[in-house]
């Protein structure tokens, strides 16, 4: 695949993303027109109050996700890291089912105990795994990805526990939060994610650069000028609020953060300059795109976006992925 | 100037180099030979502040190294690793840069042609050999010191075995380029295992052996046959070659195993 040059790749995104949030927003089980915002209040309610507000919880959310995938293939100098990996989805999945265990399932309603208590479940599993993979400050980052994996695994098996003695609505509640869904984001982690996650993925273009010369190794890049040890402390802090913003607001979403920057790298190449920004416009675009489907396929139903997201990513990805390894173009670092 | 007084480093429980004194000084090609497992790498790693000393001190210009922060230190030297683990299918042309953002694609593709691989410019990175591979990181490394002795420092060059892999006439083209940055001024210390050519090119030639310094000094002198039999273990007849400079080595027995000649 012929690249890309960055910045005409990241000028037709954001042309396109903002195009598929407009477009988004007359998209859904009940047809409205923009004539209608006009004379009829219902239109209003179902534009502003209901899709306006999920539309940007799809784009900040798609966002992040992507801009943290693609932080994370760079950090761990591997492309098939995923935020998932380093422990925040598991952890926040724990947090989100103590809440409803305790809570009940009407605490899903309530709005912010739930991401609330996602984000803190997040946080507390990524600095375990940050702890257990360093040593004396310095990230060993095998160890980090094997103790990502191990916590992620003691989180699935106790979120397992739990629904084992859950009652049905319960359940049902925490399996439908766990598949992934925009329906329960509410506007303080709207506004949350609106306010953390544009500077985040700026602070990370800041560091395009550097990362770049971070591939060629630890000490090489030490060599060049890098500081290392500071840029994967930032990076680590990034990583890990961007996913646990996300995954507090909406549940577990997977393989966007796999998938964008990945293909984006096949678009563009190895660089990373301009990438952190090509990821979280192709990350929101492809959420957003996802959640239409969701509102609609099964309209009035709904299909968990999560679900979807890992329907079509999953085979997409393997399509990709057959075509990289026939070229042997492929290789892990 | 680089000054290591009675530096010595322990690794894992094992002493790796033991009380080093040495003044090296920039303008001349330093090489350092040695059989493996002597500490060559590890005495690099000093200078370049890889590692810290566990006993004595190691100086770069009035700094100690393994203190200093990363941005500053890479403006006092340059350093080119043994195996760098670069796997990103990046342009050759971005790879010579990442030591110096920004250099303009002539500078780049002049580096290059210094060492005769101006051809490689526009591959990618991860298409080549393990020796072209060498030549490209070589590349980065003499750009990095560029870069900072156009800001007005004189950086050392600090090399890991530069020539393995490569062949004869890329072997003495990367010789000659790193005799004319040391001309320039530079500093230059360069791990070498071919020893006759070490001793054709360096203006000071050490020979390391079991964590020590056994020689130091011109390489024919630093090179006599009792030095090669002490460090490489090798029953061997060394000769100067006339004219100069440089020396032949004829291995007779090697008194590790069996005859390595006959």
């Amino acid at each position: 695949m012929a690249r890309l040059p960055a910045h005409r790749l990241a000028a037709g995104l954001l042309l396109a993303t903002p195009l598929l949030m407009f477009v988004a927003l007359w998209i859904g089980p009940v047809a409205v027109t923009p004539a209608m915002l006009f004379d009829d209040p219902v239109a209003r309610t179902i534009v502003f109050e209901l899709r306006l507000p999920r539309i940007l919880a799809a784009a900040l959310i798609g966002a992040a996700l992507g801009a943290s995938g693609a932080l994370l293939q760079a950090l761990l100098r591997n492309p098939l890291a995923d935020p998932a990996l380093i422990g925040v989805s598991g952890g926040a999945a724990l947090g989100a089912a103590c809440m409803l265990a305790i809570g009940g399932a009407g605490s899903l309603a309530l709005g912010l105990p739930v991401p609330v208590a996602a984000f803190i479940g997040g946080l507390a599993a990524t600095l375990l795994v940050w702890r257990l993979g360093a040593v004396r400050g310095q990230l060993q980052l095998s160890a980090v990805l094997l103790a990502g994996i191990a916590i992620n695994t003691l989180a699935g098996a106790l979120v397992g526990l739990l629904l084992t003695f859950a009652n049905d609505p319960v359940l049902r509640a925490t399996t439908f939060w766990l598949f992934g869904s925009l329906t329960e984001v509410r506007w303080p982690s709207l506004l949350l994610l609106a306010v953390l996650v544009p500077p985040a993925i700026w602070l990370l273009e800041r560091r395009a650069v550097a990362m770049d010369v971070y591939q060629l190794g630890d000490i090489e890049a030490r060599h060049a000028g890098t500081d290392v040890r500071r840029l994967q402390w930032e990076g680590v802090i990034l990583a890990s609020l961007l996913t646990g913003l996300a995954v507090a607001s909406a549940g577990i979403i997977g393989f966007i953060g796999l998938m964008v920057p990945h293909f984006m790298r096949l678009l563009g190449g190895p660089g990373h300059s301009g990438r952190f920004l090509q990821s979280a416009l192709s990350g929101a675009l492809l959420l957003l795109l996802a959640d239409a489907f969701a509102r609609t396929a099964a309209a009035p139903a709904e299909i968990p976006v999560g679900l979807l997201t890992a329907l079509i990513g999953a085979p997409f990805f393997l399509l990709l992925l057959r075509r990289e390894l026939a070229r042997g173009a492929l290789r892990g670092g | 100037m680089i000054t290591l007084s009675h530096a010595g480093l322990i690794r894992s429980g094992r002493s790796v180099l033991q009380d080093i004194d040495l003044e090296l000084t920039t303008g001349n090609l330093i090489c350092l030979c040695g059989p493996n497992g002597a500490g060559k790498s590890s005495l690099i790693g000093l200078c370049a502040g890889d590692l810290a000393p566990t006993t004595g001190t190691v100086r770069l210009r009035d700094v100690a190294p393994a203190t200093c922060p990363p941005d500053e230190l890479a403006l006092l030297r340059a350093v080119m690793p043994q195996s760098p683990a670069l796997e990103h299918p990046f342009a050759v042309a971005d790879v010579v840069a990442l030591g110096a953002p920004a250099t303009p694609m002539d500078a780049r593709e002049k580096v290059l042609e210094e060492l005769g691989c101006s051809a490689l410019l526009t591959r990618i990175y991860t298409e080549l050999s393990g020796g072209e591979r060498r030549l490209v990181q070589l590349a980065r490394v003499l750009l990095q010191a560029e870069r900072a002795a156009h800001q007005g420092h004189r950086p050392w060059l600090l090399l890991d075995e530069p020539v393995n892999q490569l062949d004869l006439g890329r072997c003495h083209q990367v010789m000659t380029a790193l005799e004319q940055r040391a001309a320039e001024g530079l500093g230059v210390i360069t791990v070498m295992h071919d020893i006759e050519l070490a001793s054709r090119h360096a203006e000071r030639l050490l020979v390391l052996a079991h964590g020590r310094v056994i020689a130091d000094g011109d390489p024919v002198a630093a090179l006599r046959e009792g030095i090669l039999e002490e460090a490489w273990e090798i029953e061997a007849e060394v000769e100067a070659e006339s004219p100069g400079p440089g020396i032949r080595v004829r291995v007779i027995q090697s008194s590790r195993g069996p005859s390595a000649a006959g």
